[in-house]
């Protein structure tokens, strides 16, 4: 027996009951994980992983919903005064508001003002955050809040950093609800979005425009509240970094490159809740002021490998292009470059990446895909590609993934290269990659075979799903992590 | 409210407590456990309705307390350290019984995530070799692979504190239990 060591684990077990005796459980576990939940199903509901729509007056709206990855942080105050019970709340705006159009041609400060049931109220309780289209407002026929600083600093591998400062320019003081700030970057503020959508979270959006209407304004409502006053002359000021996954996203096309060519001028917008008096109940007040940001850095030039990719729809065939995938995640996210950390079990992630053909035939095609009970709880997928390419490819072994798709299914599971239920594709141009921290070059010969094998939760609709298998195309510069070019090989188990 | 919310709200009054000592056995840190029993909880909630009640919540819970700390080893919080200490500079006094306990803890957490896994199951949980593959969906050679590096680990830099090779391998329930109302596991 090995009493010490169940002794042992035993004493650790209660010490950590006594800590959860001794705690909140609620705001450090429970209330994000109902939030988190409650999403993942709001996301489910609308169809696809991580997109959801919003139906607005005169049109259709898509919206993709930015999951986060590693080097994404939401904007972070880095200079937060105190509070002051007799500064302006949003019952003393709300008064002063009238309604604001894109071309109204006004001055002054401002705002937006969203109404909603208390229950679905993010301020007043409601656990799941949201972003919305609600009516302009101009608060003030002077500015209140001014973007004073929106630097841009572009890194060569597509990174984004803004820096930010946000000034009471006014003579009064102003709560305002610092934990809930978000930043906006738009390409094209002046107009009124065309159906391109925009891609949002953690506070961060980028989008054509926050115009969905001439009257309606996007906005943000996430974060943890915070009070805080800003006094005449007071500054608020932090920083925000966008990785380049997030330009792949919803309203986001030519923004990077545009930036990195100079071709275009962004423009920053903060966007700041007013909280009311007292309890928040069925109208929000936000300020906002943007400011064309100054820009600095370039990306690098990209590899060979990536020209002459053409873009890919979800579902379209073409007998003379391989399908591809080009996950453009910058260094700093890609599993590969990450530091090792003396294990030998893989590190995976699933960036969402852009569909793409590769002209010139396929290149590798599979020729069998099977599925086999393992054992009560787990199958076993396995394949065998072919190289059809009539020439020898470069391929890393250690990146092949699976994805198996069951429609709107949540996720069973997705780890370890393996993807399991929700379909990979977040738009019908862009879809989940996996990138992995091993690598094992191969060289495999025209006419050669490949294998490969996963295993997984084990679930009956496998039977009818679409699966896909990725494998990592090794390049000459494969030394740079910037992007990476995964091929796709799909089959459909229905037949 | 909806269903499974209120089969959350009955989890975590009923045995969140359990939960919580779980993850906190795994990753010896309370920020940690809490991140891994969010992360968990998410897990079994948003599939489908999620579980139907508190005592398939808590089987849910738990599994995906132990792949999820598993998936997520590389958090840098949790990131193992291989200990190549040797025993006799470990422990100094094998009788005091405090003392052990505390610094078997210790090399537990020094553990690989997958290792650190199985000897938690093996010795916490009390389930035989067999019976964790199942819960982790991998093989039984497999876990005792993992097993018999972490005892060999474990007696390395603690000695022989009657810590038994074979029962490791070989001992333990074959099936898994979930106690009720504030049970331990």
């Amino acid at each position: 027996m090995s009493n010490e060591l169940m002794d042992s684990l035993a004493r650790q077990a209660e010490a950590g009951g006594t800590l959860y005796d001794g705690r909140d459980m609620d705001d450090a576990v429970v209330a994000p994980a109902r939030r988190r939940v409650r999403r993942a199903h709001t996301l489910r509901a609308a169809g696809t992983l991580g997109v959801t729509a919003l139906v607005l007056a005169g049109g259709l709206t898509a919206v993709l919903e930015w999951q986060g990855g590693r080097g994404t942080v939401a904007p972070a105050v880095t200079n937060v005064p105190d509070v002051d019970p007799d500064a302006l709340t949003a019952d003393d705006l709300r008064a002063r508001t009238t309604a604001r159009t894109l071309d109204d041609g006004r001055t002054g400060q401002a705002g937006i003002l969203c109404s909603m049931p208390v229950k679905d109220n993010p301020y007043a309780g409601s656990d799941f955050s949201r972003a919305d289209d609600c009516p302009a407002m101009w608060v003030a026929d002077q500015p209140l809040l001014e973007v004073t600083r929106a630097d841009l600093t572009l890194d060569g591998d597509g990174t984004v950093h803004i820096a930010w400062e946000l000034a009471n320019t006014s003579d009064e003081s102003i709560t305002v609800d610092e934990g809930t700030l978000s930043i906006a970057l738009t390409s094209a503020p002046d107009r009124v979005m065309d159906g391109e959508g925009y891609t949002a979270g953690d506070r961060q959006l980028i989008a054509p425009s926050l115009w969905t209407s001439a009257e309606e304004r996007v906005v943000q409502m996430e974060g943890e509240t915070s009070r805080v006053t800003l006094r005449p002359g007071d500054v608020l000021d932090g920083d925000a970094t966008l990785d380049p996954q997030m330009f792949t996203g919803l309203g986001t096309e030519g923004l990077l490159t545009g930036i990195s060519e100079g071709t275009v001028a962004p423009t920053v917008t903060l966007q700041v809740r007013v909280p009311p008096a007292g309890d928040p109940g069925t109208r929000e007040l936000f300020l906002e002021d943007s400011a064309v940001v100054i820009t600095t850095g370039t990306m690098d030039p990209v590899s060979a490998s990536f020209e002459g990719l053409e873009p890919r729809l979800q579902g379209e065939t073409r007998d003379d292009a391989q399908e591809a995938l080009v996950c453009h995640v910058g260094e700093a996210d890609n599993p590969r470059f990450a530091v090792e950390d003396g294990e030998d079990v893989p590190a995976w992630s699933t960036p969402t990446c852009e569909a793409v053909w590769i002209p010139g035939g396929k290149q590798l095609e599979l020729t069998e895909l099977t599925i086999s009970q393992a054992d009560e709880f787990s199958s076993e997928l396995y394949w065998n590609a072919a190289n059809v390419s009539g020439r020898e490819l470069e391929l890393d072994e250690a990146s092949m993934a699976a994805s198996i798709d069951l429609g709107d299914a949540g996720y069973i599971m997705n780890s370890g290269g393996v993807s399991v239920g929700w379909s990979p594709w977040d738009t019908d141009r862009t879809r989940k990659g996996a990138l992995t921290s091993a690598s094992s070059r191969a060289f495999l010969p025209a006419g050669a075979e490949l294998t490969g094998s996963k295993t997984f939760e084990r679930d009956p609709e496998t039977k009818g799903a679409d699966i896909s298998i990725l494998i990592r195309v090794v390049r000459e510069d494969d030394e740079d992590g910037t992007r990476e070019l995964l091929l796709e090989l799909p089959w459909s188990m229905e037949g | 409210m909806s269903r499974w919310s209120e089969t959350l709200d009955a989890l975590m009054r009923e045995r969140g407590r359990a939960l919580y000592g779980y993850a906190f056995v795994l990753t010896g840190d309370a920020a940690d456990a809490d991140d891994l029993l969010q992360d968990a909880l998410v897990r079994a909630f948003k599939r489908g309705r999620g579980p139907e009640n508190v005592d398939a919540a808590h089987a849910y819970v738990k599994r995906a307390i132990q792949t999820t700390f598993i998936d997520t080893h590389r958090r840098a919080s949790v990131r193992p350290r291989r200990d190549h200490r040797d025993a006799d500079r470990v422990l100094q006094d094998p009788t005091a019984a405090t003392t052990t306990r505390d610094a078997l803890h210790e090399a537990v957490l020094a553990l690989p995530p997958r290792e650190r896994t199985c000897i938690v199951m093996r010795y916490f949980d009390g389930l035989a070799s067999p019976a964790i593959a199942e819960e982790l969906g991998i093989s039984a050679g497999t876990v005792r692979g993992y097993l018999a590096s972490a005892v060999e680990t474990l007696r390395r830099t603690h000695g022989d504190f009657g810590l038994d090779p074979t029962d490791a391998l070989e001992g333990g329930d074959e099936h898994v239990v979930i106690t009720s109302k504030g049970g331990a596991r």
